[in-house]
């Protein structure tokens, strides 16, 4: 959905009408010219990203875009258009919940929940490009992503955890 | 933004320019958003998106090190060109940023284009005698990084022009750089003192130094005076604290109640430095 030519988008009535890729499948959504991404992905019915600080700081609103963890509440979200977007609901569900999920529920990794469908965008990124990483590389790829509640040492453990179970699961494809 | 009324994506440099260019539209670049995407005022009515621009490759060219103003700080981290150069120390000053989720975002053009004390590139690139180029319709033009600092640029980058691109000095094999940015912990972007450090060393003598001051002025500034008296020195402890920074921080507007902290702790981090190169 990438595009490579030189497009502009104007706003009729006020609102911007952005194109993107939402968790594979093709979406659109009207957004206001100060809206950015995780409001218009909240307010279109994508609420496990969360909103933390709005600043930038806590990494509760983390997403895939265009193939990097990127902080949705930095994003004006017309800017948004023609991308590539994956939030936690694509990662998995709780029926069947992601290998990374399993991980962070058997380790004990998470407490209120808030800030692990980020943890989880960037767990998931880490873990596609470094299989096996050391824990040096896992608190770097986590480091924006802030918790109040575990003080890190599980959620550390969970990403070990998923990195085996999905070693696991490759080797025995 | 509540004005805002259009947003261009240009997927080249000239269509981007183009679209800076047409003043009556009331434009604004924005790159990857982490330092002005929260800040865009109400006299912007377009946004030209800079992020589909081919301008984010690093490679060694015939000039040195030249580097796309849209390489993100990530991509500068990791980048095994810019690991080699200077013993790779644009890739510690980046990894110094805040978090992955913003060094995934941040890009080098963005961090350089308005003076900002605390950003971590305006230093190290004034330390490494770093020229950029800056371009509006119809113009290119190389010129040193201070440049877009002193007033003698005439335009706004964002508003007026782009930056394209950083062109580093080809780097000699004696050349020794470090950067430390001296903060509360390891994610502020706030620091006490910034020090970017470049020695020469020839047959266990310093040639020359550059020694790039961020954090005490929105604007970087070099230390000629203590790269002066390292100049011909053997390295090691003597020479460390005979440079000491002092004489080039005299001349600063610091808070007098933090100025001997950051005098002491400026001179400790050139010393070590100095030390390391021996
Ligand atoms: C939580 C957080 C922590 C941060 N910590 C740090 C830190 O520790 N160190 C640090 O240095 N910075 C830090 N920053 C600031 C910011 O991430 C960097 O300064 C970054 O490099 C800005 O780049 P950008 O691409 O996001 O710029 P943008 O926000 O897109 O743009 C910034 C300005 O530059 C202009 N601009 C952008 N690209 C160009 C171009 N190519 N040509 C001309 N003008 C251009 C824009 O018009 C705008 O005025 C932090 C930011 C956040 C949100
Ligand atoms: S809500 Fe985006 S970083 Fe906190
Ligand atoms: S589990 Fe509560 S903030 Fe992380």
């Amino acid at each position: 959905m990438k595009k490579n030519k030189t497009e502009s988008l104007t706003a009729e009535k006020g609102l911007f009408t952005i194109a993107l890729t939402l968790n594979g499948r093709p979406a659109e959504f009207r957004v206001k010219p100060n809206e950015f991404l995780l409001d218009a992905l909240r307010a279109h019915g994508w609420k496990g990203t969360k909103k933390g600080c709005d600043t930038g700081d806590c990494g509760s609103c983390a997403v895939m875009f265009n193939g990097k963890p990127e902080l949705a509440c930095m994003i004006p979200a017309v800017t948004a258009h023609g991308s590539v977007v994956g939030t936690i609901e694509g990662v998995g569900t709780v029926d069947r919940p992601h290998p990374i999920q399993e991980a962070f529920v058997e380790a004990g990794g998470v407490q209120c929940g808030f800030c692990i469908p980020g943890m989880v965008i960037s767990a998931k990124h880490l873990l596609e490009n470094v299989p096996d990483p050391s824990e040096a590389e896992i608190k770097k790829a986590l480091d924006g992503n802030l918790c109040r509640c575990t003080g890190y040492v599980k959620q550390i453990e969970a990403v070990k955890i998923a990195s085996k179970k999905l070693r696991t699961r490759r080797a025995s494809k | 933004m509540n004005n805002l009324r259009k947003c261009v994506f240009p997927d080249n440099l000239n269509a981007a320019l183009t679209a800076l260019g047409d003043r009556k539209s009331l434009p604004f670049a924005l790159a990857g958003g982490t330092l002005s995407g929260k800040n865009i005022g109400p006299e912007t009515v377009t946004l030209v998106d800079l992020k589909r621009l081919p301008l984010a490759a690093i490679k060694t060219t015939a000039a040195g090190l030249s580097i796309g103003a849209l390489a993100t700080f990530d991509e500068i981290e990791n980048s095994r060109v810019v690991k080699g150069w200077a013993g790779g120390v644009l890739c510690a000053a980046a990894a110094k940023c805040s978090s992955q989720l913003v060094r995934n975002m941040a890009t080098i053009g963005g961090n350089i284009a308005r003076p900002n004390a605390f950003n971590v590139f305006p230093p190290l690139l004034l330390a490494l005698d770093a020229k950029v180029t800056v371009a509006w319709k119809g113009v290119a033009k190389t010129f040193p990084l201070a440049g877009l600092y002193d007033g003698t640029l005439k335009k706004i980058p964002g508003r007026d022009c782009l930056i394209t691109g950083i062109i580093l000095p080809a780097a000699s094999k004696g050349l020794k750089c470090a950067f430390e940015k001296f903060a509360r912990t390891e994610s502020s972007w706030e620091s006490y003192i910034t020090l970017a450090m470049c020695a020469e060393v020839k047959k266990g003598v310093i040639k020359s130094a550059r020694i790039g001051i961020g954090a005490l002025s929105a604007v970087p500034v070099l230390a000629p005076k203590a790269a002066a008296a390292l100049t011909g020195e053997t390295p090691g402890e003597a020479a460390g604290k005979a440079a000491a920074l002092a004489g080039d921080l005299a001349g600063m507007r610091i808070s007098p109640k933090s100025v001997e902290f950051k005098k002491e702790v400026a001179a400790a981090l050139l010393r070590r430095f100095v030390v390391s190169l021996a």
